[in-house]
């Protein structure tokens, strides 16, 4: 079954998010000498600004859509496009780069640099891409003042709540100005209230630049921020 | 009884007209509990017989007379006696899910499978225009003059309510889900 998801529908600024579409993909790991499929001839596809949700059981193949979406894994069949570009024609050093100028990532763990401070973990990106230090701490300072943190930019991650964290992950996945934000539970392990605050970020702030996410969770609450969401069960894809 | 309680301690608040009270009540519980005219004016005679409101006619001209409710001394007295006391008490679980998951328990696997995947998309696009409005609530809320962020506070907590029970509905249904995958895998062992 083939599965599209529109832009959003609200006024804002004209999508610059990315075109993203799963064609036909099949993907499978060997366990104990047998091969588990994880995903069965999955077809998705996210217009540009398009923000959905990919739910499921634990083991699904939740985290499996969004790696094989940064070019992280290939598919065993089918093609990932990204903006017509099939990933799987793509080398390593060019999927690198590609996730570093276009693809936001934003993962459970607060994986936070813990001897960098706040703005730096969220200028790391910019770093990594060869901007000029002055220029990626300013940015970087700006994105934590939206976070509810203003002025606590040289706080050290350990010093900061986790919902804190997890938003300075949000901040960081966004620094770059990706085209497609890629959010692999981004809510575990945090309360109802600081959830929220982290997915109020995070939409507000995709909203602002129209991009495209891929948001895999199976927090009901989170999965209801996206515009649309699909299950995954026993390697298809349906809606939810 | 609530919806009695409810009427007495808005005006308790402020004193107001039968079509005033139905908005200020819709209002304040978010549009979760919306009252019909009907139901208003009935309570509102009922309190007004029990002597826990009084009412004023207004009269302006080219329009009809309204009658103003003000709550009773013994209207404040009833209304602090309902607050002292609060009575817990759990809610009845009912919905006609659980009635067709029943009658249904000896139809083959796929049937009931299909039958929650139905009621799981219409909880899911639910709470998804939940949470639309509890991001509209926070921006007006953001907005507001402070006299209105108390109201718009509380409307957002019973939005609250409404997500935390989609949300147990839908966990629920995934449950059930998992339970039922497991099984049809091993009938087809």
């Amino acid at each position: 079954m083939s599965h599209a998801a529109a832009p959003r529908p609200a006024p804002g600024p004209r999508p610059a998010g990315s075109r993203l579409e799963l064609r036909g993909v099949s993907q499978g790991y060997l366990r104990r000498g047998a091969l588990r499929t994880v995903l069965d001839a999955v077809d998705l596809a996210l217009e540009p600004g398009a923000f959905v949700a990919l739910t499921g059981a634990s083991g699904a193949g939740k985290t499996t859509v969004l790696e094989l979406a940064a070019g992280l894994q290939r598919p065993v069949a089918g093609r990932v496009l990204l903006d017509g570009a099939d990933l799987g024609a793509l080398d390593d050093a060019r999927l690198a780069e590609l996730r570093l100028t276009r693809v936001g990532m934003l993962f459970q763990h607060h994986d936070l640099i813990p001897t960098l401070n706040a703005a730096e973990n969220v200028a790391l990106p910019l770093l990594l891409a060869g901007a000029q230090r002055h220029a990626a701490l300013a940015r970087a300072e700006r994105l934590v003042e939206r976070l509810g943190i203003a002025g606590r930019g040289a706080e050290l991650p350990a010093e900061l709540s986790l919902g804190e964290r997890q938003r300075l992950c949000v901040a960081r996945a966004l620094v770059n100005e990706p085209r497609l934000l890629l959010a692999d539970e981004p809510t575990a392990g945090l309360d109802s209230v600081a959830a929220d605050e982290v997915m109020r970020l995070l939409s507000e702030l995709v909203d602002e630049a129209g991009l495209t996410v891929l948001l895999a969770t199976h927090d009901v609450r989170a999965a209801a921020y996206a515009d649309r969401a699909f299950r995954l069960s026993g390697g298809r894809l349906e809606p939810a | 009884m609530s919806v009695k309680y409810g009427l007495l301690g808005l005006l308790a608040r402020q004193a107001q007209h039968g079509y005033e009270l139905k908005r200020t009540f819709d209002q304040l519980t978010g549009g979760f509990w919306e009252l019909n005219h009907g139901q208003i004016y009935q309570s509102l005679e009922r309190l007004a017989a029990d002597g826990l409101v009084s009412y004023t006619v207004e009269r302006e001209e080219n329009a009809p007379e309204r009658k103003v409710y003000d709550v009773t001394e013994r209207g404040r007295a009833a209304l602090e006696e309902w607050l002292a006391h609060a009575d817990a008490r759990v809610r009845p679980l009912r919905d006609e899910l659980f009635i067709r998951l029943a009658v249904m328990a000896d139809r083959p696997v796929t049937e009931l499978r299909e039958l929650l995947a139905a009621y799981r998309q219409t909880y899911s696009e639910h709470m998804r225009t939940l949470t639309r409005s509890k991001q509209r609530l926070a921006r007006e809320r953001g907005a507001a003059a402070a006299q209105d962020r108390e109201r718009l506070e509380v409307e957002r907590l019973l939005l609250e309510a409404a997500i935390f029970h989609c949300e147990a509905d839908l966990r629920w249904l995934d449950h059930c889900e998992a339970e039922l995958a497991a099984r049809q895998r091993r009938e087809a062992s």
